[in-house]
């Protein structure tokens, strides 16, 4: 009885950080973080015989994410469709990135504030691969296991996460020089 | 452009907040484990009979000789299939019943209708377990979630009967048809049956007789064919 929890403890508390730093920004609501790290990480225990050896990682980060999403869509939050059409209209809306060029080097001088509501306006689903690989630092293929999607979507759905960012920040950085 | 991707994230990193747990929250888990552990045991303890019918049927296979040995196996597995795979089904459903209850984790989709319910376990599991509702005023529909019963997802449809929990787990039938009652076990009944390919286990705190109702009117709404919409 304590054995298995103190293998629960070193194989999947220490990712509890990281748990909730991905509910956070997929909620964002703090107690609304919490109530769906505590469910993940219960049904994770719940699980935890069934998962064997491996990164315990990619596995709790996918029961945290579906928490989530199970959160948003009883909010209403999104839609209960699956967030690929979402990808189809946005497809529309954003054009693909141009040549990645200097703006990341107007990114350094960008306030952490900017930053974080940059990212808290994405949609979720690029949020979360922003979220997943910029701070939480997973592998392409770790972040295709979370999300329950082909590798290629993933990296199709970070450029363009990091081509909505940079569309933010730079015109955010345009417009207070514009001001000065 | 590799480079250029990498001191654009590492500019994010630096940045964006990266949330930390409260540490309240890792005690409310560890919690929320303990209590789960203790409705295990709870539900072991009452269970150990058949346990140990099991080594007994082990320990007389290993010592008689080799013909005695494969005749008590043939016996074991026989009597394991038929006698023992339900009622360690059984156990498993009447722990997955109370650990809801403990956790107050009862549905992942909250709705009376079955037209809300049956459509979110799309995408969740591989097959469509039907959901009925088919006497509101005796046995409310509540909701469902996915479960984990027999090493595979399931459906739980959670029922109520008056201030009582039913939980309905539902997977595609493996084997023959299942029927019948289970042993009570701690103050729960179970209840199993077939149709429409699908194995239906009920457990409730409810009696016997009720649950037998509830199965019987769940086994005459057409909804739970499981082909309706």
């Amino acid at each position: 009885m304590t054995n298995i929890k103190s293998e629960f403890e070193t194989a999947v508390m220490v990712h509890l950080d990281a748990a909730y730093n991905l509910a956070h920004w997929l909620v964002r609501d703090a107690s609304a973080a919490e109530d769906v790290v505590q469910e993940s990480l219960l049904r994770a225990f719940r699980y935890f015989e069934g998962f064997r050896g491996g990164d315990a990682r990619p596995w709790l980060m996918g029961i945290v994410r579906n928490a989530a999403y199970t959160l948003l869509r009883e909010r209403g939050v999104i839609a209960h469709t699956e967030i690929a059409d979402e990808e189809g209209e946005l497809e529309a809306k954003w054009e693909a990135p141009a040549q990645d060029g200097p703006e990341s080097m107007l990114m350094r001088k960008t306030e952490a504030a900017q930053i974080n509501s940059a990212i808290a306006a994405l949609p979720p689903a690029y949020r979360e691969v922003i979220v997943l690989r910029a701070m939480e630092e997973l592998s392409y293929e770790e972040i295709a296991v979370v999300a329950g999607v082909p590798v290629g979507t993933i990296m199709s759905r970070l450029s363009r996460a990091r081509a909505m960012l940079r569309q933010t920040l730079v015109s955010d950085v345009a417009g207070e020089r514009y001001e000065q | 452009m590799s480079n250029d991707r990498n001191s654009f994230d590492a500019a994010l990193r630096a940045g964006a907040t990266r949330h930390k747990a409260p540490p309240e929250l890792r005690a409310r888990i560890w919690r929320g484990i303990d209590a789960q552990l203790q409705a295990d045991a709870a539900v072991s303890r009452a269970h150990g009979r058949s346990t140990l019918t099991l080594s007994w049927f082990n320990f007389r296979g290993l010592a008689a000789g080799f013909a005695m040995g494969a005749l008590c196996a043939v016996l074991a597995v026989t009597v394991f299939q038929n006698g023992l795979g339900n009622e360690r089904l059984d156990e498993e459903m009447v722990s997955g019943h109370v650990r809801a209850l403990i956790t107050g984790h009862l549905s992942d989709v909250i709705s009376t209708d079955q037209h809300t319910v049956k459509p979110w376990f799309a995408g969740k599991l591989e097959f469509s377990p039907p959901v009925w509702n088919a006497r509101p005023q005796e046995f409310p529909l509540l909701g469902g979630r996915v479960d984990y019963i027999d090493h595979r997802p399931a459906a739980a449809l959670v029922y109520k009967r008056k201030e009582h929990f039913i939980n309905v787990f539902i997977w595609p039938q493996s084997g023959g048809a299942v029927s019948g009652a289970g042993k009570p076990m701690n103050g729960f009944n179970t209840l199993r049956w077939s149709d429409g390919g699908m194995q239906f286990w009920a457990v409730s705190d409810i009696s016997a007789e009720e649950l037998a109702k509830f199965r019987d009117l769940s086994l005459t709404t057409k909804e739970a064919g499981g082909s309706g919409s």
